[in-house]
C-alpha cells in the first residue's frame, strides 16, 4: 500500500467523491418528489429510495476505482463469505454484480464478444465472459475496476466460479482462496460443515497476510452482526411484496438488492435497508402499488434477464401482472436464521453451505412451492438461463411437477441472464401472452 | 482384433460369480472401495448413440452430450441389471443429473452420490475420507455386507498395478503394432472391466502385440472422452499415433500409487484429491498446460487433439489459455466440439487430417 494512494484515496472517496454523490442523490431525490402524479405509468411512483440506492452503488465503484494501492481489494463470488474481509479492510468487487451493470447498462454483449475473440466459447457463463472481456481492456460502465491482491471464490453458487477464478488468478498472479462447498443432495453432514469450517479458517490466514494485518475478533463479530441485520432486513423488504397489491415488486428487488450482495457486513447497508423497509410499510398503508391495478401475481425463477428487465417489467405491469417473488432475490434473505455473529466463522460455515444453488433440485421446488404460497402467486416464471446449468437443470420437472401436483401453472422461458444474443422476444412475449391467457381462465 | 470381452458379457459373469453390479457416471471415484463392497463398476460416458428423445423432455438443450445421453439411458432401462448408480460431482451438469434422479426420477435403484474435494490440504483429505466413509455404508446397506478393509487394500494395490500397466503401455506404444482404433478398443475396457482383468489383458497385448507401430505422427489425445469411434479410424487414415492419452476418460485418472499410507481410506482419498491436474476437478490452466507439455515431451508427442462434447464448461474455461500455452512452448493444439455420435462428421473428419497433414 503507498501512501500517495491513501491520500488520494481519501480526497477522491471520501471527500470529494462522497460529496458529490451526496449532492447527486439530493437532487434526484428532489426530482421524484415533484413528479407529476402518474408519470411512471403503468407502475406506481418510483421508491423514494432509489437516489440513496444509486449513491451506495456508485459511491462502491468509486471506492473501487480508488482502491489499487489504497487498500487491500478482494474479487469475490456472488456467494463467497465475505465478512472477514470487510473486517479487515477490503475493497470487495463482484465480478457477478458488475456483470449485471453491465448487463442492464446493455455493454456486456460487446464485453462478452471481446472474451470471445480471445476464444472463450459463447457456451461458457455469460457474466464469466462478461469479466473477461473487462479484464482483457473492454471499457465498463463504471470506469475502472481495482486490480484484485487477492480472489475468493466459493463454490456453493457453481463449478463455473472455480474455473473462472483460476482462469483469473493465472492472470492476475494473485492468490487464489478457494471455499470448496460440497453440494447438498441433501441435509448437510457434520464433515461437509467442517471441512468449510477449517478453509475458512485457513483463509482468514491468508486474507490476513495479504492485508498485512491481523482479523480483530471483535470486527469480525461486528460484520458478522452487521451482515445479519442486513439479511434480515432484506428477508422483511421481499415479504412486503406478500400484501395485496404488492408495494414492490421483484423487478424493484432485482435492483435494490445490490448492497445485500456486494456491501454485507457494512453499518450503510443496513441503514438503507431499514429506510427502504420503512418506506414499504407507509406504502402499504397507504395502498401504494408497484402495479396499479393489480391483478395477477407472478413468482420468478432464476437470474433476471438484465438486459431486458425493464422490458420485461413494463410488458407485465401493462397487463396488471405483478412480479412479486424470485427465488433469486430472496436467496439473500433466508439465511438470516443460521446467521450467529457470536460464532461468525462457524455458523459461515453453515450459512455458505445452504444457498439455494447448493441444494438439490427437490429442495428448490419446495422452496418454489412455499413462496408460491407465502405470496399467494397465480403461476410461475422459470427463466431457463442458457448460462447458468446449476439454477436451469431441474426446471423441466419442476414446470410439471409444480403444475401437476401442486396445482401451479409455471412457464418455462428460454434465454440468459446477459447475452442478448440467445434472447427472442417475439417468442418470449408470445409464449407470455399465451400463458396470461391460460391464467385468465 | 483382440479378443475383449463385452460389457453385457461382463456383467453377466460379475452376476453369476455372485458379484453385483454399480452403474457409475463420470468422472473421479474410488473404484477400489466399490470393489471392495463387491460392486463392479461399469461406467456410462454416454453412451455415444443413445437416443436422447426421452432425455429431452427433462433437460435443456444446452446440457451436453454426456449427461443427456446418460439420463436418456438410465430412462430407457438402461441400467436394468444393475445393482446401484454413482453419480460422481464432476462438474455442474452431472450434480443436475445426481439431484434429478434422486429427486424426481427415481431410477428404481438406488442412486448414490459422491462428492470430490475442489480443495487442497488437510481440510480436504479428511473431508474425503469421511466422505468415502458415507459412500462405504451406503454399499453396505445396499450389499448388506460389511466393509472388508483387508479387501480395500487389495483392490488399490490392484488399481495401482493397472494403472502401471497402463503407464508402460503408454511408454511402449512405439513398439505396439496395434492401430489407434484397436488400442482404444482396448484402453475403453477400463471403464468396464474389472482392473486385475485389465491388467491381463493389457500384459498380454504388449506380450503378443511386439512390431513398429503403425502411424508415424505422434499426438496426444485429450479432452472429455476420445468418441467417437470414427476419430481414431481417421487418425489411422492420416499416419498419426496416438503416443499419450490426456483425457478425463483415461490418462486424467492415473492417480499416484500412494503406497506410503496403511490405511486403504487415506490411500482411496490422496489418490483421488492427488490426480493429474483436470479441468473438472478446477485445475489452473497453467497446471493442465504444465502437465501436458510434460507429458507430450515424455512421449515424443507434437501436437494435442483435444476432443470435448458441446457445453463442457469446464473444458471451454481452460482450453484458451492451455492452447496458448502449449502453442508458446511448441505443441501444436486442435480441438473438436463432437457429439456422441458413431462416426465423426465429415467437417470434424477433415479439420483432424487436414490437421495432421501439417505435422
Ligand atoms: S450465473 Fe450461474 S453459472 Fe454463472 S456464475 Fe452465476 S451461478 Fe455460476
Ligand atoms: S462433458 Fe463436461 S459438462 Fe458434460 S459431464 Fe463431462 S465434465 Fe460435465
Amino acid at each position: 500500500m503507498s501512501l500517495l494512494a491513501k491520500l488520494r484515496y481519501q480526497f477522491m472517496v471520501k471527500g470529494v467523491g462522497a460529496a458529490l454523490l451526496r449532492l447527486e442523490r439530493w437532487r434526484s431525490a428532489r426530482r421524484l418528489r415533484t413528479r407529476p402524479p402518474g408519470r411512471d405509468a403503468p407502475f406506481g411512483p418510483p421508491l423514494a429510495t432509489s437516489p440513496w440506492l444509486k449513491q451506495l452503488i456508485a459511491g462502491h465503484y468509486l471506492s473501487g476505482r480508488y482502491s489499487t494501492g489504497a487498500r487491500p481489494v478482494a474479487w469475490v463470488t456472488s456467494g463467497g463469505p465475505v465478512e472477514f474481509l470487510v473486517a479487515l479492510g477490503y475493497h470487495v468487487h463482484y465480478p457477478e454484480n458488475h456483470g449485471a451493470v453491465c448487463g442492464i447498462r446493455r455493454v456486456a454483449e460487446r464485453l462478452c464478444e471481446r472474451a470471445e475473440d480471445a476464444g472463450y466459447g459463447r457456451d461458457i457463463c455469460s457474466y464469466a465472459r462478461t469479466d473477461f472481456g473487462t479484464v482483457l481492456g473492454g471499457a465498463t460502465p463504471v470506469g475502472r475496476l481495482p486490480r484484485p491482491d487477492l480472489l475468493l471464490c466459493c463454490n456453493n453458487i457453481c463449478q463455473t466460479v472455480l474455473h473462472w477464478y483460476r482462469v483469473l488468478a493465472d492472470h492476475y498472479r494473485v492468490p487464489l482462496l478457494l471455499i470448496d462447498t460440497p453440494f447438498l443432495y441433501r441435509q448437510a453432514h457434520d464433515h461437509e460443515v467442517e471441512y468449510v469450517k477449517r478453509q475458512l479458517d485457513q483463509a482468514v490466514v491468508v486474507a490476513e497476510r495479504v492485508a498485512g494485518r491481523s482479523l480483530a475478533p471483535s470486527r469480525l463479530e461486528q460484520a458478522a452482526r452487521l451482515s445479519k441485520e442486513a439479511v434480515e432486513l432484506w428477508a422483511r423488504v421481499l415479504a412486503a411484496a406478500r400484501a395485496r397489491p404488492a408495494p414492490i415488486s421483484a423487478f424493484d428487488a432485482f435492483i435494490h438488492m445490490a448492497p445485500i450482495v456486494e456491501m454485507r457486513g457494512e453499518r450503510f447497508t443496513v441503514e438503507y435497508y431499514r429506510a427502504l423497509l420503512d418506506e414499504l410499510e407507509r406504502r402499504r398503508q397507504q395502498g401504494i402499488a408497484a402495479v396499479p391495478g393489480e391483478s395477477k401475481r407472478l413468482l420468478w425463477d432464476n437470474l433476471p434477464i438484465w438486459y431486458r428487465v425493464r422490458w420485461l417489467a413494463t410488458w407485465l405491469a401493462e397487463r396488471g401482472v405483478a412480479l412479486v417473488a424470485s427465488t433469486y432475490t430472496h436467496a439473500w434473505g433466508e439465511l438470516a436464521p443460521l446467521m450467529d455473529s457470536r460464532r461468525p466463522l462457524e455458523s459461515a460455515a453453515r450459512v455458505y453451505l445452504h444457498p439455494i444453488l447448493n441444494r438439490s433440485t427437490g429442495d428448490k421446488l419446495r422452496t418454489i412451492q412455499q413462496l408460491a404460497g407465502d405470496y399467494s402467486v397465480d403461476g410461475v416464471l422459470l427463466h431457463s438461463d442458457r448460462s447458468c446449468k446449476p439454477y436451469s437443470v431441474g426446471q423441466l420437472d419442476q414446470q410439471k411437477l409444480l403444475g401437476r401436483k401442486l396445482g401451479i401453472p409455471a412457464l418455462v422461458m428460454e434465454a440468459d441472464h446477459n447475452d442478448p444474443r440467445v434472447f427472442s422476444e417475439a417468442q418470449t412475449e408470445a409464449r407470455l401472452q399465451a400463458f396470461l391467457e391460460m391464467l385468465a381462465g | 482384433m483382440l479378443d475383449i470381452p463385452s460389457r453385457r458379457q461382463v456383467m453377466e459373469e460379475q452376476h453369476q460369480a455372485g458379484g453385483r453390479v454399480a452403474a457409475v457416471f463420470p468422472i473421479h471415484y474410488p473404484r477400489a472401495l466399490l470393489q471392495a463392497h463387491g460392486f463392479l463398476p461399469i461406467e456410462v460416458w454416454g453412451p455415444p448413440g443413445t437416443d436422447v428423445g426421452e432425455a429431452d423432455a427433462h433437460l435443456q438443450s444446452y446440457v451436453c452430450d454426456i449427461v443427456r445421453r446418460g439420463l436418456g439411458f438410465v430412462l430407457a432401462g438402461g441400467l436394468r441389471d444393475c445393482d446401484c448408480l454413482l453419480v460422481p460431482h464432476g462438474c455442474d451438469s452431472l450434480q443436475g443429473l445426481g439431484s434429478i434422479l434422486l429427486d424426481f426420477h427415481h431410477p428404481g435403484l438406488p442412486v448414490l452420490t459422491f462428492y470430490l474435494a475442489r480443495g487442497e490440504g488437510p481440510a480436504a483429505l479428511d473431508f474425503t475420507v469421511a466422505e468415502l466413509a458415507g459412500l462405504s455404508q451406503a454399499l453396505a446397506d445396499i450389499s448388506g455386507r460389511p466393509l472388508d478393509e483387508q479387501a480395500w487394500n487389495r483392490h488399490l494395490e490392484i488399481e495401482v498395478a493397472a494403472e502401471a500397466a497402463l503407464a508402460r503401455l503408454w511408454r511402449e506404444r512405439r513398439q505396439l503394432e496395434l492401430d489407434n482404433a484397436e488400442l482404444y478398443r482396448l484402453l475403453r475396457c477400463r471403464n468396464y472391466l474389472a482392473a486385475d482383468r485389465f491388467r491381463e489383458l493389457l500384459d498380454k497385448v504388449l506380450d503378443r502385440h511386439r512390431g513398429a507401430a503403425p502411424g508415424q505422427k505422434a499426438i496426444l489425445l485429450g479432452g472429455i472422452v476420445a468418441e467417437p469411434v470414427g476419430l481414431l479410424e481417421v487418425i489411422d487414415r492420416a499416419g498419426g499415433l496416438v503416443v499419450g492419452d490426456a483425457g478425463c476418460n483415461l490418462g486424467r485418472r492415473l492417480y499416484r500409487a500412494v503406497d506410503d499410507e496403511p490405511d486403504p481410506a487415506r490411500r482411496q482419498a490422496r489418490r483421488l484429491l492427488g490426480g493429474p491436474p483436470d479441468a473438472t476437478r478446477g485445475a489452473a490452466p497453467s497446471r493442465i498446460a504444465e502437465h501436458l507439455l510434460e507429458q507430450a515431451a515424455g512421449s515424443g508427442a507434437r501436437a494435442l487433439v483435444v476432443t470435448n462434447p458441446k457445453f463442457c464448461e469446464p473444458e471451454l474455461f481452460v482450453l484458451p489459455e492451455v492452447t496458448r500455452l502449449l502453442e508458446a512452448a511448441g505443441l501444436r493444439v486442435l480441438v473438436l466440439e463432437l457429439e456422441l455420435s458413431r462416426d465423426l462428421p465429415a467437417a470434424a473428419a477433415n479439420r483432424l487430417e487436414a490437421f495432421l497433414e501439417t505435422l
